[in-house]
């Protein structure tokens, strides 16, 4: 008896052993420091035989699953274009991206490209001055490229990403067969598209899904809400001209607050989240959304059968201000093992081919007069009279030396919607921080 | 090597301090050498005194958000410590007297606390979501729509709606302790009791509660670190600002988005973090000792 638990429990330690060796061994392969969450995949067509000492292995970090689907067509023309190189990505969690990725890099074993947000967060300026990222300034061609799409990627005259090429806007998206069955059209005037909201309510659907309790949602719902009912002071403060603590932004959150005291969010619209509210326009519960013209694929993927348009929140007068942000796209790792790859493969991201490409695949606004969107949706969505900057985006702009205000506004602005906060009182602590 | 010669006991045990020393005291060490200073986590480390203390305890901003999260994780303590603890009593001694169908009880209520807590997150989510969820669907269905309600995204009701999740997922563990110790009052007492005509009250109270000293340390210092650290199931559902109104927000998140950043902002401060993170480790290991002090007064050590 005692020898048959003795024999038992060695074998355990071995097998145990055994399991901890595996394990050692395979996570100095894989790449991924969180198990959860990490989609890998190759985009090889062809296995294949024998990787050659030279064939260069690139691996690309993405940061969300909404942009698998063009990256993934992205490598796929670049490899044919290039068959001695190998591109393999990852798909993370966007609210993991940050911390995996420095942890990553802190680790030396950051992937050769990776997604940034540009100069809209403040990370991509301390990975630039701390020599993570490598300057593209001269390797890369962006000549096609306007100023605005430029300045994402811009530190002191240097470049250390690939632009973007979809100028990403929001839109109400609208179910046109309820839009049908209660008789109503696309809304031409601001008071317009009020009353149709009080018509929708009326007949028992959601009027206008919010996510209030996740902050993006609150903020893209609020931007084409801002612009569409002071659009003078919009451009005013683009310009600078203008503080954020002006009663005329106050006046907009206050809208917005009525509009859900109404109902107009839906029944208890502070408890959902952004997964909660883009589901509850796919299943057609609710009549209208607002979101970014990059969800456009979302709706038809969650429910291909959805008859569905978007359009821009017209003013009291009937003008359409679209707000237009430049998506930002990846960066070369200043550490990679194959610059040169690595290189050739920000190249192909940047010019017109690989930017059709990605714009397709994305059902996105094209941002380069040279990239044609072919998506009836984005079509009718891009019509618009002015063009206006995003509130977030002033927010980074006239920030101060060491000012915040996008963390404040992060974590205060669905307080606001909740009533803990008066929008004076918030508008006040954002102007505190800016210049 | 003559110290070490005289002494064979720390040849034996030299292994176990290297490996502690290694993945327990050293990051300890660290921590507290990391609070003194500003980090992002790449690069250089600044120092900076006492800068980070001072923001914790003193900012206006800052340290009413800690403060908030501090008292939610107090609250919830003393809810685990009583409500959570008393309803693990009443399961255990429900089985122990073994009423009608104790064993497909015992079954069901144990099941929530084997399912991972990101599948219960998720779980929240399917109904509680007041569009989709089942929740508000069934009260629309059954004529009581007055009853709908934003459930998490009320900030009144957010917090006792984790509360009962909680409970829900964690009631099989602790009773299951509770269960085991009971086993253990021998059973020629409660005979003796039942002929000197105690009833069940009685016999609840006065000896199986008085012999169940052992699984009440294990429960109520299980439950105290555990309340003060929760950090699992607030940050699935309410994210890492910790809910409406920073109703669920606890101190484990409010220190994950300061030191990771939050959703897309990605400012990590790994000083400021581990400034919360020594704080917090004072505030637990001072009730963790009062706490034992305590339960050593009330001979429930045995």
């Amino acid at each position: 008896m005692k020898k048959s638990f003795k024999f038992i429990a060695m074998l355990l330690v071995l097998v145990s052993v055994a399991f901890l060796a595996l394990g050692c061994a395979s996570s100095a392969t894989t790449d991924s420091p969180s198990a959860e969450d990490t989609n890998t995949q190759t985009a090889a067509d062809t296995p294949s035989p024998q990787p050659s000492a030279e064939k260069a292995k690139l691996l690309v970090w993405e940061h969300t699953p909404q942009f698998e689907e063009p990256l993934k067509q992205v490598i796929e023309a670049f490899k044919t274009q290039n068959p001695d190189i190998d591109v393999e990505y990852e798909i993370k969690t966007a609210d993991q991206y940050y911390n995996l990725l420095a942890t990553t890099i802190q680790a030396g074993e950051a992937p050769d490209l990776f997604w940034t947000n540009g100069t809209a967060t403040s990370n991509y300026g301390s990975y630039a001055s701390q020599g993570v990222l490598m300057d593209l300034t001269d390797k890369v061609d962006y000549s096609i490229y306007p100023e605005a799409a430029m300045k994402l990627v811009d530190i002191d005259g240097h470049y250390y990403s690939t632009p973007g090429a979809t100028a990403d806007t929001r839109a109400v998206y609208y179910n046109k067969d309820i839009f049908d069955e209660l008789g109503l059209s696309v809304p031409k005037t601001f008071d317009e598209f009020e009353a149709d909201m009080q018509t929708i309510l009326d007949a028992g659907y959601v009027p206008l899904a919010l996510g209030g309790s996740f902050f993006w949602s609150t903020l893209f719902t609020f931007e084409p809400i801002l612009a569409a009912m002071e659009p003078d002071w919009l451009q005013a403060a683009a310009k600078g001209e203008a503080r954020v603590n002006d009663p005329h932004v106050a006046a907009v959150w206050e809208k917005m607050i009525e509009w859900g005291n109404k109902g107009y969010f839906g029944v208890g619209y502070l408890g959902v989240d952004e997964g909660g509210q883009l589901l509850a326009f796919s299943k057609g519960e609710a009549a209208m959304t607002i979101t970014g013209s990059w969800n456009v694929s979302t709706f038809s993927s969650n429910n291909p059968d959805l008859n569905y348009g978007a359009f821009q929140l017209p003013t009291k007068d009937g003008t359409r201000p679209m707000i237009v942000t430049y998506a930002c796209g990846f960066a070369v790792s200043a550490n990679t093992e194959y610059p040169e790859a690595a290189v050739k493969f920000a190249q192909f991201l940047a010019s017109v081919e690989g930017q059709s490409i990605w714009v397709k695949a994305l059902n996105g606004v094209p941002g380069l007069s040279e990239v044609v969107s072919e998506d009836p949706v984005i079509a009718e969505m891009t019509q618009h009279d002015i063009q206006v900057e995003s509130f977030y985006s002033i927010l980074g702009d006239y920030a101060s030396e060491d000012g915040n205000p996008g963390q404040i506004m992060e974590e205060d602005a669905t307080k606001v919607l909740s009533g803990n906060l008066t929008p004076e009182e918030f508008l006040n602590s954002l102007d505190a921080l800016m210049q | 090597m003559k110290f070490f010669k005289k002494r064979p006991y720390l040849q034996f045990i030299s292994p176990g301090i290297a490996l502690y020393s290694i993945f327990v005291i050293v990051p300890v060490l660290f921590a507290i050498f990391l609070s003194f200073h500003e980090w992002s986590g790449i690069g250089s480390m600044k120092f900076v005194g006492l800068d980070n203390y001072a923001k914790l305890l003193t900012d206006p901003r800052t340290s009413e958000i800690f403060l908030n999260a501090l008292g939610n994780n107090l609250k919830y303590t003393l809810c685990v410590v009583t409500i959570i603890l008393g309803v693990q009593l009443v399961f255990a001694y429900l089985l122990n007297i073994n009423i009608r169908g104790a064993k497909y009880f015992r079954l069901m209520i144990f099941l929530p606390y084997v399912i991972s807590t990101a599948i219960i997150g998720f779980f929240t989510l399917i109904v509680f979501d007041p569009n989709l969820g089942i929740l508000n669907n069934i009260l629309g269905l059954v004529g009581r729509a007055d009853l709908k309600s934003a459930w998490f995204g009320d900030p009144k009701i957010a917090f006792v709606l984790l509360v009962m999740v909680i409970l829900w997922q964690s009631v099989g563990a602790g009773m299951m302790i509770f269960y085991a110790n009971m086993k253990d009052v021998p059973k020629s007492m409660i005979e003796a009791s039942v002929i000197d005509g105690a009833g069940e009250w009685k016999r609840f109270t006065n000896i199986v509660i008085p012999m169940l000293g052992p699984s009440f340390t294990t429960n109520i210092m299980l439950g105290v670190i555990w309340g003060l650290t929760i950090f699992d199931i607030p940050f699935l559902i309410g994210g890492p600002q910790g809910g409406i109104n920073n109703s669920i927000d606890f101190v484990n998140q409010f220190f994950y988005r300061s030191t990771f950043g939050s959703a897309y902002f990605g400012e990590t401060s790994l000083g400021f973090g581990a400034c919360i993170s020594v704080t917090m480790f004072v505030i637990i290991f001072s009730i963790s000792l009062m706490l034992s002090k305590l339960l050593k007064r009330f001979k429930f050590n045995d």
